[in-house]
């Protein structure tokens, strides 16, 4: 009879995990896959050792994003395993590794709840860097003993960086949420935030009475951790022992009390090297600029408190751009400029804030000067192999080019860095926008040809015209219709006098071109019927605005 | 033993057969790199100038593509009628998709027996549980929304309400889930606008995720003349206090949202910002755009 009842149990426990898997398992279960939207294998793998910098496997950095902008950005976060002997040289890596974590840390909560007070901010502070501590021990970029830029990946590459950012999340999906430290560690923040915000609304925290603010605060850090690890449904998996995945809430508890990367931190309170609003923004020469204590500033960019960048060749006047875009053209008028290092200029630093300031805006031109080689907007690229077209430079995938493909360029970016690799915005048919990179001067030949087009008409068999050319005959698309002007507004102290208004579906021919600014703001000359005038048909950056304006075809 | 007993440890032998198969079959169809897919070659000259197996863009194609197969098995040709009334077996399947979404949402809350908490995929890692049903969950929105996208083609009543299954999952944690959710409220653009208001400004004011933002963000602009002022509020909110990336990609999809009643409340928002931001450029280049549109 027991035999006979514990066969019962068998038996409806089998049919319970048929049931399961008949409910749950009939539908396809490997959509995992479908969004995990990059996956490598590892590629000249550095076998990692549980220490401070150097956990888990190092996969071959290039492959998964720019090494020279670790060079540029992360230097102070990169640890050389050659040295791994060296306690100093630990000690400098762990110091600004925390810094960086307080700073992202600190700067996140406060950003989303202005109001948070010290001792939550410090308690977040805390159980970020446990994370990190649990994920990878501080571990993100290294060069290998053997040589070569590394960068940490887990569960089978799928995890990321060193918050372990696994592909699956949606975040991931258009962004380099993973191999910019920034970046990575900016997830790991946000995500474990959100978990921290959900757990203190969790049944295990709110059964707790009488506690402490601090045994609060500790309470919801494992439950935001089991979260953060286990998923959701995981918030209360720190108060079962008996759970599956219980010992690594027993570590992560463990880390958060011992706190051990403190032997490693010289202070608490290390100034962080890097801007980090600066590298969200992509504008690496602020993230490395350092504020300027009486330097010689000729030949280096100078950051104003106002936002422009400004250069100096004679120390008697500055040369000036609003935006950083503008200013890398600017900047490779001079190779000094490119190679030096960039200060930040304080408003009260009126030896140079005082000099007189010329402003340059035409940012093509400019580039066009600086680097002939380049493509400009409105030239015909064609690309000699497949090229990954990205949604943002560095970002994520979104199309292929094919060999002997033609494509109207949108617009160009340049890098700062000392390889100066050149990026060309493109639309494929299906009207998907994405960046291509046409390598440096020396390799570009080798991946694009370039047909010069000074704002003409490519051939329609082979390249697809998104932007006005000269010739082309347009139809006003704007509701109100547009004003017809005497001068573009980009001419200074020009009359802004307007002839008289073209109504939509009015069709114009365009006599002239003019893109400008940091929007590639587009001008035309047209003739109509009755006059000739210029009319603006809108902008290419952020986002292709003429639609709104124009009608090209 | 008996033949109570045998007959018993006969059923066992055979349930448990016919669960190791499942499992099997699971595993068989579990996540796992596909190492020769993903060994792109790389071009030489630029280091992130990687060809990749996947363009992102297309990534959720194969869940819906296999939502549109599963749809077809049961559509079947012969059930295509022009009556407006769905077929009963449609109309089943849609039923059976949501109750197997409640199921799996039970299980999330609290796992049991019922739960598929040993199965492979579950026990592979720590998170292996939850990803396995976000992935359930993924799969049967996409089926549901195939299946409503089916029936609006064909103009036939909706068997499910589509309002609601959004509703309910633009709340879940997951945004791969939300993602779905939004999917299935563009659906409601033409009959139920308010309904995509809220759902949207719901996501956008709850993710971290700016490809969910961006997502949620073209549903507000298609729908916002049903509650301008719900849209404007959940636009600042998010430029205000919303994550990193969300932030972001409010200020890039700025522009059609501008009016002459909101352009001074944004501009104090861009006033704040810090100047070299990414967030602070875009801001600045649509309100620019938006007083070209007015002035010229």
């Amino acid at each position: 009879m027991k035999v006979s009842k514990k066969m019962g149990k068998m038996l409806l426990s089998a049919v319970s995990m048929l049931l399961a898997t008949s409910i749950i398992g009939v539908v396809a279960i490997d959509e995992a896959k479908s969004n995990v939207p990059f996956v490598r294998d590892c590629a000249g793998k550095d076998p990692g050792v549980w220490e401070w910098g150097e956990a888990a496997d190092g996969c071959d950095a290039g492959r998964f994003g720019s090494v020279s902008r670790v060079k540029y950005v992360y230097r102070d976060f990169v640890f050389d395993r050659s040295k791994a002997a060296d306690v100093e040289v630990r000690k400098d890596y762990m110091t600004n590794v925390s810094a960086l974590l307080r700073e992202m840390a600190t700067q996140y909560i406060k950003s989303r709840r202005a109001d948070v007070q010290d001792d939550e901010v410090a308690a977040f502070v805390k159980a970020i860097r446990t994370v990190a501590h649990q994920e990878t021990f501080w571990s993100h970029y290294r060069i290998a003993a053997a040589g070569g830029y590394k960068f940490t990946t887990g569960d089978h590459t799928i995890s990321h960086g060193m918050m372990q950012i696994n592909q699956r999340f949606h975040a991931s999906r258009d962004q380099d949420r993973s191999f910019d430290l920034v970046g990575n560690v900016g997830f790991g923040v946000e995500h474990f935030y959100d978990e921290w915000d959900a757990a203190s609304k969790a049944k295990c925290i709110n059964r707790v009475k009488n506690q402490t603010r601090a045994q609060t605060f500790e309470n919801i850090t494992r439950a935001a951790y089991a979260s953060y690890n286990g998923g959701p449904g995981a918030v209360c998996r720190w108060t079962n022992p008996g759970h599956a995945w219980a010992k690594n809430d027993r570590n992560y508890f463990r880390k958060l009390k011992a706190q051990e990367w403190s032997e490693w931190v010289r202070t608490e309170d290390y100034k962080l090297t890097v801007d980090l609003d600066c590298i969200r923004s992509g504008d690496e020469l602020c993230a490395v600029a350092k504020e300027r204590k009486g330097e010689f500033i000729a030949s280096r960019p100078l950051l104003m408190e106002d936002g422009t960048t400004c250069v100096t060749v004679d120390g008697k006047s500055l040369n000036c751009a609003r935006e950083a875009r503008t200013f890398t053209c600017l900047a490779g008028l001079s190779s000094e400029v490119v190679k030096a290092s960039p200060l930040k200029i304080k408003a009260t630093d009126r030896e140079i804030t005082d000099l007189p300031k010329k402003f340059y805006s035409n940012r093509l031109e400019l580039c066009a000067k600086s680097f002939p080689s380049m493509a400009s907007i409105g030239d015909v690229v064609t690309t000699q192999a497949a090229i990954a077209a990205k949604k943002e430079i560095g970002g994520k995938t979104v199309g292929f080019t094919k060999k002997g493909q033609s494509f109207q360029v949108l617009d160009v970016e340049i890098g700062l860095d000392d390889k100066e690799v050149r990026q060309y915005r493109i639309r494929f048919p299906n009207k998907v926008e994405g960046w291509i990179s046409a390598g440096d001067a020396s390799t570009t030949e080798s991946l694009i040809s370039i047909r010069r087009m000074a704002m003409t008409t490519p051939d329609a068999k082979t390249t697809q015209a998104w932007l006005p050319t000269k010739g082309a005959h347009i139809e006003i698309a704007k509701a109100d219709g547009l004003k017809l002007l005497v001068n573009p507004e980009t001419v200074p102290d020009s009359s802004q006098e307007a002839k008289g208004r073209l109504a939509k579906g009015a069709k114009v021919e365009v006599e002239e071109v003019q893109i400008t600014g940091a929007a590639n703001e587009i001008w035309l000359r047209v003739k109509s019927d009755s006059d000739v005038g210029y009319i603006y048909a809108g902008r290419t950056f952020p986002s292709l605005t003429i639609d709104q304006w124009i009608k090209v075809n | 033993m008996n033949s109570r007993l045998k007959l018993a440890t006969q059923i066992a032998i055979v349930m448990t057969v016919a669960v190791a198969a499942s499992m099997a079959l699971i595993r068989a169809r579990s996540p796992r790199v596909e190492l020769a897919q993903v060994k792109a070659a790389e071009t030489s000259i630029e280091d992130n100038n990687v060809l990749e197996p996947a363009p992102s863009t297309v990534q959720s194609a194969p869940v819906a593509a296999r939502a549109k197969a599963r749809l077809e098995m049961i559509q079947g040709r012969n059930l295509k009628s022009v009556s407006l009334k769905t077929p009963a077996p449609v109309r089943a399947a849609a039923e059976e998709s949501v109750l197997r979404l409640r199921k799996i949402r039970t299980c999330e809350k609290n796992p049991s027996a019922a739960c598929p908490i040993l199965s492979a995929v579950a026990k592979a890692s720590a998170s292996g549980y939850s990803d396995q049903l976000v992935d359930e969950t993924i799969a049967e929105l996409a089926f549901l929304r195939a299946l409503a996208e089916s029936e609006a083609l064909e103009r036939r009543t909706p068997s499910f309400s589509v309002a609601e299954v959004s509703g309910a999952y633009i709340k879940h944690r997951d945004d791969n889930v939300r993602e779905q959710a939004l999917g299935l409220a563009e659906l409601l653009a033409k009959t139920d606008p308010a309904t995509v208001v809220s759902i949207a400004s719901r996501a956008l004011t709850s993710t971290i995720s700016g490809p969910l933002a961006s997502q949620a963000l073209d549903l507000l602009q298609a729908s916002r003349d049903a509650n301008p002022r719900l849209v404007d509020k959940t636009l600042l909110n998010a430029l205000k206090t919303g994550g990193w990336d969300v932030r972001d990609a409010v200020a890039e999809k700025l522009l059609p949202f501008l009016t002459p009643a909101n352009r001074d409340t944004f501009s104090r928002v861009l006033a704040e910002a810090p100047v070299r931001s990414k967030l602070a450029l875009r801001m600045r280049l649509n309100i620019e755009e938006f007083d070209r549109m007015d002035r010229l």
